[in-house]
């Protein structure tokens, strides 16, 4: 089924410093049934410097969806989220923040800022996989139909 | 009738003188009624008959003799009013022969006077009435000498008569029958003159001087006589007044008396009275009337000497005042008055000795004298009143002492005492009067008053605050203990003004000071104006005041009594109090950040730890042997459980950071919405909450609903496992809060415990017979305590809790802490 729907590799952008939580997602991510490709991003400079394709990431491609964290080094997730939200190319990008911080006024800035889900890291690992998995659903049944 | 006889040639002497002496009886006889005409008429015809020039009658007065009745002839010098000196008329009596032939007199005065005087007085005397020849025949009445005839010839007179010694007997005779008639007219010309003299005292009298008629009745009839002083002071008119009645002039209230003095003057024909009476125009005058009646002409008449007596009615009104006053003075100031004799030491005692000492004035005069006086002086006052006595007596000087004096009923009151000796002419003391005075409440307040002030200034001094009594910006009075807090000399201070005291005011608070002394002048008088400022003292130390001002009466006078009160020592440890706290706020909100911050860092290795082991779990189970399986589950259990109370402290450090505000909370629905929410562990535990009208309340509805939460959670959680569990709901409102209640049938708590269960991870069982954190009482206990509310619990083990929490009813947030 997975062969039928798309070749095509699901572009994950991640961006997290935490060398463990990049592991953990991506181990949770192993069991994806899609073909995927990560990449990692550990500070809000890279992400600047990969949204206009400098230094190393001049060949870099399209995120399909972009992961973020909000604890990150140099620029905060939020100074990320809106320079994503403000380049041309990557506004209709999906960016699905994940924080370990649960407080409202964070949740709140962060769907103000444009993003479009936030994920609290979950204590437990089965919630994790469970949202991870949805947001392979996502992937799956809306975001590679609009690619179409 | 005719006037003049002639002898006739025919006749001789004899029969001329005959005819004379005939008709000289004749007139004496017809004419005695009119004494004054008959001598006159006799006058005229001896003169004519005789040829004088003149003849006069001189009364005798005294050392004079006055003419009052003359004949003279045409042509001839009156000599009527002509006073003879008394000494030519002693000249004449002197001489035995009583006929003088004055042109020998004349002649012979040279000769035979020798007093130059005399002479000189006589020959003026001839020569004033142009006398030639004088005869001088003295009128004797039964050896009284009412006067003197003399029959003068003037020298213009031509012819010059020849006095024979029949004629000079026809003479003696005239006068000899003259001096009958000259008798009564004498009487009658004094009673002329008495009358003058009566009617210029009638007249010119300082009194109202009225006769009036008395009718046949008795009764008053119209004034018949008035003087002057009845015109004047009456102010009518003769006419007017003769128009009158006494009962006309006198005041209507009079009116009554008038019988009564009719009938005092019929019979004692005399009386004397006060009225008053009334001018014509109405006017009242007092007066005094004495009134005589007696018969004039045939008439009955009252004569009435009224005399005005207003001024001396004044006077008397006066001094009855006076004696008003004195009595007063004695009896109602009450003050004993006394006379002390110095030589036989008795004492005249009036005035309100009943009244001071209890005695009766007549009992006290006959018991007390001198020595007795002593005795009554209380012991300890004794000798120097007495000394006091004796010094007075020895410079004739005054007394005065105060001493205690024994009152009848056996107790000492204290009296002020004051006399003055008196001296005889030989300045010999021989009396003493003086006033004794009751000062007995007076001095006793004075001790009381000396008393309290001394203790009032004990006070004062010994008082460890100052006190200040300022007035008309003038200190009355500071102690040492202001003087000791200001550093000022106490001397120094009493020269302070106002200004100075501004002066001393801590410079960053002058502003401050002169706007209180702008309130301070408006205070009321019964408020205490309180003020609390910096000042710099006299040594330039920075010091705290607290200070009262009052104001108060002295002597009379407002005054302002401030009391000052050192406050340096309680401001510094107020200010250390203040640091503390501050520290203690800042401590305990940087433990919150710590909890926060703690609580949320922790989470993340944590979830680390737990994300990686149940990874572990979820690969390899199975996979390794019993116990890697064991220790991977016991280590994902540690990491659960740390997690929870990571969670809980968590949301106890956020409590009172966030604050959704407060609001007015509807209890039921928020506990409806605790129910839904637990529903699965109510269902669970198969419990059953009883609720019903609880009351609206005002709070944090996110953070009340958490408290019912807890509560609920609490109860379900410590149920019997033997018996289902019931929660009652309830709450209590009184005028300022609201009570709730949560009672539960559980397996409650034990009295040691009950204070402890709040604290923060205080568990009183195993996780493994009852789960929970250890947090949520806690929690629960911070959410009432920012409500400003308590929160408690009353339980007994086995039977089960209740747990109760008060808010107030308009409960506002603890603090500022609304970040």
């Amino acid at each position: 089924m997975n062969s039928i729907i798309d070749k095509r590799i699901f572009e994950i952008l991640l961006v997290e410093d935490n060398q463990a939580d990049v592991r953990l997602i991506k181990e949770v991510l192993k069991d994806f049934v899609i073909e995927k490709n990560i990449t990692v991003l550990t500070d809000g400079e890279q992400v600047s410097e990969y949204l206009l394709r400098k230094n190393e990431f001049f060949n870099r491609k399209m995120p399909d969806i972009i992961l973020l964290d909000l604890n990150i080094p140099k620029k905060d997730g939020f100074e990320v989220l809106k320079e994503i939200k403000g380049s041309e190319e990557f506004k209709d990008i999906p960016v699905i923040i994940i924080s370990s911080s649960e407080a409202e006024e964070s949740v709140i800035k962060a769907y103000k800022s444009g993003a479009n889900c936030y994920i609290v890291k979950p204590l437990r690992l089965d919630e994790f996989i469970r949202v991870i998995r949805g947001i392979e659903e996502f992937w799956l049944n809306t975001v590679r139909l609009q690619k179409k | 009738m005719k006037e003049k006889i002639i002898l006739k040639k025919t006749e001789n002497e004899r029969v001329f003188l005959e005819k004379i002496l005939n008709k000289l009886y004749k007139i004496s006889f017809i004419t005695k009624f009119d004494e004054r005409k008959t001598l006159e008429r006799i006058f005229k015809l001896i003169g004519k008959s005789f040829n004088f020039s003149r003849v006069s009658y001189n009364a005798y007065r005294e050392s004079y003799h006055e003419c009052i009745v003359e004949w003279k002839d045409k042509g001839i010098k009156s000599s009527l009013n002509y006073k003879l000196p008394d000494k030519i008329v002693k000249y004449f009596f002197n001489k035995s022969i009583k006929v003088f032939y004055i042109d020998k007199i004349t002649k012979n005065i040279s000769r035979k006077i020798k007093d130059k005087k005399t002479k000189n007085l006589i020959k003026d005397f001839l020569s004033e009435l142009d006398i030639d020849t004088l005869i001088f025949i003295p009128v004797n009445y039964k050896d009284k000498t009412l006067g003197s005839i003399t029959f003068d010839i003037c020298k213009s007179q031509k012819v010059k008569p020849l006095y024979t010694d029949a004629k000079k007997r026809i003479l003696l005779k005239t006068v000899k029958l003259l001096s009958n008639i000259i008798k009564f007219y004498d009487m009658q010309s004094k009673l002329k003159e008495n009358e003058r003299k009566y009617r210029e005292i009638f007249q010119n009298t300082n009194d109202i001087v009225l006769v009036n008629e008395i009718k046949k009745d008795g009764k008053a009839g119209y004034f018949i006589e008035a003087n002057k002083k009845a015109i004047e002071l009456l102010k009518y008119n003769k006419n007017e007044l003769f128009k009158k009645r006494p009962q006309d002039i006198v005041t209507p209230a009079f009116l009554v008396d008038f019988p009564r003095i009719g009938k005092a003057l019929a019979t004692k024909r005399h009386c004397i009275y006060e009225t008053e009476i009334l001018d014509k125009y109405g006017k009242n005058i007092k007066v005094e009337i004495n009134t005589r009646s007696f018969y004039l002409e045939n008439k009955k008449v009252a004569l009435s000497i009224i005399r005005d007596i207003t001024k001396r009615k004044e006077a008397e009104e006066l001094l009855k005042e006076y004696q008003r006053l004195h009595n007063i003075l004695i009896n109602q100031i009450g003050q004993i008055i006394y006379d002390y004799n110095v030589k036989t030491g008795k004492i005249l005692w009036a005035g309100a000795v009943d009244k001071i000492l209890g005695t009766h004035v007549e009992e006290f005069n006959k018991r007390v004298d001198i020595k007795k006086w002593e005795e009554m002086i209380h012991p300890d006052d004794r000798k120097r009143a007495v000394e006091l006595l004796e010094v007075a007596f020895k410079n004739r000087g005054k007394y005065v002492a105060e001493y205690r004096f024994l009152h009848k009923k056996g107790y000492y009151i204290y009296v002020e005492d004051e006399g003055i000796f008196l001296t005889d002419k030989n300045n010999k003391v021989y009396r003493m009067l003086g006033v004794m005075r009751n000062v007995d409440d007076k001095v006793k307040s004075q001790i009381l008053l000396k008393e309290s002030e001394e203790k009032f200034k004990t006070f004062s001094e010994q008082a460890s605050y100052g006190i200040l009594i300022n007035q008309d910006n003038k200190i009355k009075y500071a102690n040492k203990s202001i003087s000791d807090i200001l550093e000022v000399k106490l001397e120094d201070l009493y020269k302070f003004k106002n200004k100075d005291f501004i002066d001393m005011v801590h410079p960053d608070e002058k502003r401050m000071a002169m706007i209180y002394m702008g309130e301070a002048a408006e205070f009321k008088s019964d408020k205490i104006y309180n003020v609390q400022i910096r000042i710099v003292t006299g040594n330039g130390k920075i010091k705290y005041i607290d200070m009262n001002f009052k104001q108060i009466i002295c002597e009379g006078k407002k005054a302002n009594l401030i009391t000052v009160v050192d406050i340096t020592k309680q401001k510094e440890i107020e200010e250390k109090l203040k640091m503390i706290i501050k520290e203690l706020e800042r401590a305990n909100t940087e433990l919150e950040q710590f909890a926060y911050i703690a609580s949320h860092d922790l989470q993340e290795p944590l979830r680390m730890i737990s994300s990686y082991v149940q990874l572990l779990e979820r690969r390899y189970k199975n996979q390794l042997d019993k116990d890697a399986d064991d220790f991977i589950k016991y280590i994902v259990e540690g990491t659960n459980r740390m997690q929870q109370l990571i969670k809980a402290l968590l949301d106890y450090s956020r409590i009172g950071r966030i604050t959704g505000g407060f609001e007015l909370i509807n209890t039921i629905e928020i506990i409806k919405k605790v129910i839904a929410d637990i529903s699965y562990l109510i269902k669970e535990k198969n419990a059953q909450i009883i609720y019903d009208n609880l009351p609206e309340m005002w709070g944090d509805k996110v953070l009340i609903e958490q408290v019912f939460q807890n509560l609920i959670l609490n109860a379900l959680i410590f149920s019997k496992k033997e018996e289902p569990l019931v929660i009652v709901i309830s709450a209590r409102r009184s005028k300022n809060e609201i009570t709730f209640s949560v009672k539960d049938n559980g397996i409650g708590i034990s009295k040691e415990y009950l204070d402890k269960i709040f604290e923060l991870f205080k568990r009183l069982h195993t996780k493994d017979e009852y789960p929970g954190t250890g947090i949520g009482l806690a929690i629960c206990k911070k959410i009432i305590e920012l409500h400003n509310g308590k929160i408690w619990v009353e339980s007994e083990p086995a039977k089960g809790s209740t747990f109760y929490f008060n808010i107030p009813v308009k409960s506002k947030i603890k603090g500022d802490k609304n970040e």
